[in-house]
């Protein structure tokens, strides 16, 4: 029977009337989708599953109150946006210890796919594009972490952002654009590094 | 459109949001601006090296609480929330309070209203009777009003008496005070007057000896001046 249920609202539906089996997909189609953007916020794992927990303890204690009036990934999404917000700002900078760690592993901190594609080891080279991303990111203040995060990994709109955030569209628009002016300036500095470290 | 439109309209090209016809306009410009196409070029490369990301799996050390989360409709159902937080590992985030905590503060704010509506309890032969305000007030106001005026009367003359001892008390103790400053001030006197005497007498003497040696002085000025008159 649940087969036919593949929509997240039919799945909200069955698990409000009782399917636990309802309850367990919704967790397990979101779970890695919320972690990785915690991840990507936070900048480590155990600050990720910390909000990841609450998020879908959030979702647990509200989702009778869901009413459809839009879609369910949005809803959570939004539960993420706000919760990430809240966190965000007592989570600690991992910048120092994230650089740290990166050179020990001998690996560039911005290293994009197109220099990763040939490492041999490719799912470590993957994990290493991720670590330098968080990196970077956190670099990042929170306003132009949380409008990269939207726009480039939750391909929202300026608008929805601007609604989510409830700041005006050329307010995103200005931040989108400083935080890929900032990720620039920090990734020539990270190759500039490479480049010495090469020639030392 | 120029470098100062295509400034404008940068995040809506780059976020893939600007309308056909302003980003034709936005292409033609770029072919002809090599400094607005080395911009763009090197965002979009930013850019594109983000969606780079790759999605990592849960750690496995999660692994128990994401069962945990999977597990509240069977383990608490839709009503339950708190037992929700009290089954799953504690977050860092803030905790609510719990109903012992409040015990505490309740206990205290019921001990303040008792206090201030002067709650009496009495446990009589008849029962348990509770009562708010002073109980000594209501048996006063039903005295008969002989017995009261005797009261009062009895009132005063222990009033009078007490009045009469505080001004015998006074007036002994006035007098006592008075005859002590006056034999003081006589002796005081007294002793003044002897201190006088004793001055003039001196003075006195001083003035004769100083008019004995005035005399002999002149003596000895006459006897010098017969003596000069002789030779």
């Amino acid at each position: 029977m649940l087969k036919s249920i593949d929509s997240d609202e039919m799945l909200v539906a069955a698990a409000l009337a009782g399917s636990e089996q309802a309850w367990e997909s919704l967790v397990l189609r979101y779970e890695t989708r919320i972690y990785n953007q915690a991840l990507r916020l936070s900048g480590n794992p155990a600050d990720a599953l910390d909000l990841v927990q609450e998020v879908f303890l959030a979702v647990f204690r509200n989702l009778p109150r869901f009413r459809g009036e839009s879609k369910f990934s949005s809803w959570v999404f939004r539960i993420v946006h706000n919760k990430s917000v809240d966190r965000v700002r007592r989570w600690q900078p991992p910048i120092q210890q994230a650089r740290f760690e990166s050179e020990e592993s001998e690996e560039v901190e911005a290293n994009w796919p197109a220099a990763s594609e040939h490492e041999p080891d490719t799912q470590f080279a993957q994990q290493q594009l991720n670590y330098g991303l968080q990196a970077l990111l956190a670099e990042l203040p929170l306003e132009q972490r949380l409008v990269i995060e939207l726009k480039i990994f939750q391909s929202l709109t300026f608008e929805e952002i601007a609604m989510l955030q409830q700041v005006s569209d050329n307010t995103v628009k200005t931040r989108f654009y400083a935080a890929l002016k900032r990720l620039q300036t920090l990734q020539q500095q990270a190759n500039r590094s490479e480049s010495d470290y090469d020639l030392s | 459109m120029t470098c100062l439109n295509t400034q404008r309209y940068l995040s809506e090209y780059l976020g893939d949001e600007l309308g056909a016809v302003a980003r034709s306009e936005f292409d033609a410009h770029l072919a002809t601006c090599e400094a607005c196409r080395s911009e763009v070029a090197g965002l979009q490369e930013v850019s594109s090296g983000l969606e780079g990301w790759r999605e990592e799996a849960l750690p496995e050390w999660g692994a128990a609480r994401m069962a945990a989360l999977r597990a509240l409709p069977r383990t608490e159902g839709w009503q339950g929330e708190r037992a929700a937080r009290e089954v799953l590992p504690a977050s860092r985030s803030g905790s609510h309070w719990g109903w012992w905590q409040w015990l505490p503060t309740a206990a205290s704010f019921a001990m303040l209203v008792l206090m201030a509506f002067n709650t009496q309890f009495t446990l009589e032969d008849s029962g348990f009777s509770v009562a708010f305000g002073s109980a000594n007030s209501a048996p006063d106001s039903a005295l008969p009003e002989a017995q009261l005026e005797e009261l009062v009367a009895r009132f005063e003359q222990r009033q009078d008496r007490n009045n009469i001892a505080l001004m015998q008390a006074v007036l002994t103790q006035t007098r006592e005070a008075g005859e002590a400053s006056f034999q003081q001030l006589f002796s005081y006197f007294e002793q003044q007057r002897q201190q006088d005497l004793q001055e003039v007498r001196s003075s006195y003497e001083q003035l004769v000896s100083r008019d004995y040696e005035t005399v002999r002085s002149l003596q000895q000025l006459a006897n010098l001046v017969s003596y000069d008159e002789v030779r």
